[in-house]
């Protein structure tokens, strides 16, 4: 399994246990409800991570998740750039550094969790939150584009594109129904719902990558020759 | 700028900038404990990040630092790896997967902080999960470097390491054995063990520190690489020794 590979797995996977097991503790010590969040909406993501011991987890596990998620698009970077040396380098930059600003957002809004509510800085958290769903959003729609317009001029770009549409196309209509409910001025339980599901989203997104990056491997180039093997 | 070379960069400056700015708003905030740590052992680092808003600092920065401290290790072996002069043994193996498990450790210790901690008379619990979670991450780490070091020394040839590289490499890792050392010895000369304690650890965190940023220099041609950009050695020695270059 390829660097490259480890990271897509492991933004996806280490995000999603940390949500899934800070949910399962705080059904265990009583904080929340027994129930499903994608279906009900009973609790918030955050909501999740705030009480001892979950914050813990949360806290350990999603920012952990944001470094993967930081060279996810370091590597993403890398990728598009050997894929399409042609394309201006700046335009590649640009969008990686601003999905790495997402993943910072998200750092900030981790990390000033703390259990007593009325000392947290909500604002700090919500905004950060905010933007880094926001972001994500709009970096992984332009990477989708641009990887098809790479493929409309034949460059193999792996097989996880009409994929990675789909999931970008069901979070503009998750964005949607969020604009909705917040110009309805609708319960909170809705739009939890719409937050769970965006995350899960954004992170099989970065899961998608998988496949696409099988034989891209950590090469050192500065080894020309292959040198004779030293008996151990 | 590779993405290894990144990572050894992010290794060494982060977790200085996360601590150096949860330090001075201690400072700010008890300017009577101001003072220069590596020198009075005057504070812990995980003093620098009990009370908000420090904690939220070094919180943010060594959970990160953690991270890619985590990835450097992984790099490490594969470009180990890839010198194919010399196959991983065991023991080299052994030694990746204890640096990680060190990283996870610090991720570990470093949730856990906050002013929730206080008093710590009612907290022992979580105190002693962070000190001995931290106490191993710097145990492990430093073993693992001293390790890795005298691991490149052997190969400093095969792995084109100039001279300069590695006797700063060397340094570092004397640096951190002799933290280690003096942590144990200088409390039996009769020195007061916190202020050691607290000495030890500032200096061992700067050897520890400094030391991942030392690949910076062994890591400029290494990196991610598309299959059709492969240099042709590399799919040579891949059919030469029929290995594949990462596990």
């Amino acid at each position: 399994m390829s660097l490259a590979q480890v990271l897509a797995l492991g933004c996806f996977w280490i995000s999603h246990l940390t949500f899934w097991i800070t949910l399962v503790m705080g059904f265990y010590t009583g904080n929340t409800d027994v129930c499903l969040p994608y279906l009900t909406g009973c609790t918030s993501i955050t909501a999740t991570g705030i009480p001892d011991p979950q914050a813990f987890v949360f806290r350990g596990g999603l920012i952990a998740a944001c470094v993967l998620f930081i060279l996810w698009w370091y590597a993403m970077q890398a990728w598009l750039l050997q894929l399409a040396p042609q394309r201006p380098i700046m335009t590649v930059r640009y969008m990686v550094s601003v999905g790495v600003l997402s993943s910072v957002c998200l750092i900030v809004a981790t990390a000033v969790l703390r259990p007593d509510k009325a000392n947290l800085p909500w604002t700090l958290h919500t905004v950060g939150a905010a933007l880094f769903f926001l972001i994500s959003l709009l970096v992984q729609t332009r990477v989708t584009f641009w990887l098809r317009q790479l493929q409309k001029t034949g460059v193999d770009v792996g097989r996880s594109l009409k994929f990675k549409f789909v999931l970008v196309g069901k979070q503009w209509l998750w964005l949607l129904v969020m604009l909705a409910l917040q110009i309805f001025g609708s319960d909170d339980q809705w739009k939890n719902v719409v937050e769970w599901w965006m995350a899960l989203l954004i992170g099989l997104y970065y899961l998608s990558s998988y496949y696409d990056w099988q034989d891209f491997h950590l090469v050192d180039h500065s080894q020309t020759v292959v040198p004779p093997r030293i008996p151990d | 700028m590779t993405l290894p070379q990144r990572l050894a960069l992010f290794c060494t400056l982060l977790p200085a900038l996360g601590i150096g700015l949860a330090f001075w708003l201690n400072g700010q905030a008890f300017p009577e404990q101001f003072c220069v740590p590596w020198l009075d052992g005057c504070t812990t680092i995980t003093a620098t990040g009990i009370y908000y808003p420090s904690a939220y600092i070094l919180r943010g920065s060594l959970i990160c630092t953690a991270m890619f401290c985590l990835v450097w290790w992984y790099c490490a072996r594969v470009w180990l790896d890839s010198s194919r002069m010399h196959p991983l043994k065991g023991w080299m193996w052994f030694l990746i997967v204890t640096s990680m498990m060190g990283s996870l450790l610090l991720v570990a210790s470093i949730a856990v902080l906050g002013e929730h901690m206080l008093p710590s008379s009612e907290h022992r619990f979580l105190w002693r999960f962070h000190t001995i979670t931290a106490g191993l991450f710097f145990l492990l780490t430093s073993i693992c470097q001293i390790l890795m070091t005298f691991y490149m020394w052997r190969l400093r040839e095969p792995l084109e390491i100039s001279h300069k590289q590695i006797l700063v490499k060397v340094l570092l890792a004397a640096g951190q054995l002799g933290s280690l050392l003096a942590f144990w010895i200088l409390p039996e000369t009769g020195m007061e063990h916190g202020k050691v304690e607290a000495i030890c650890e500032w200096w061992l965190a700067t050897f520890c520190c400094a030391y991942f940023v030392t690949a910076w220099y062994d890591w400029a041609d290494f990196n991610l690489t598309h299959p059709a950009t492969y240099p042709a050695n590399h799919l040579a020695s891949q059919n030469a020794f029929g290995q594949e270059r990462e596990a």
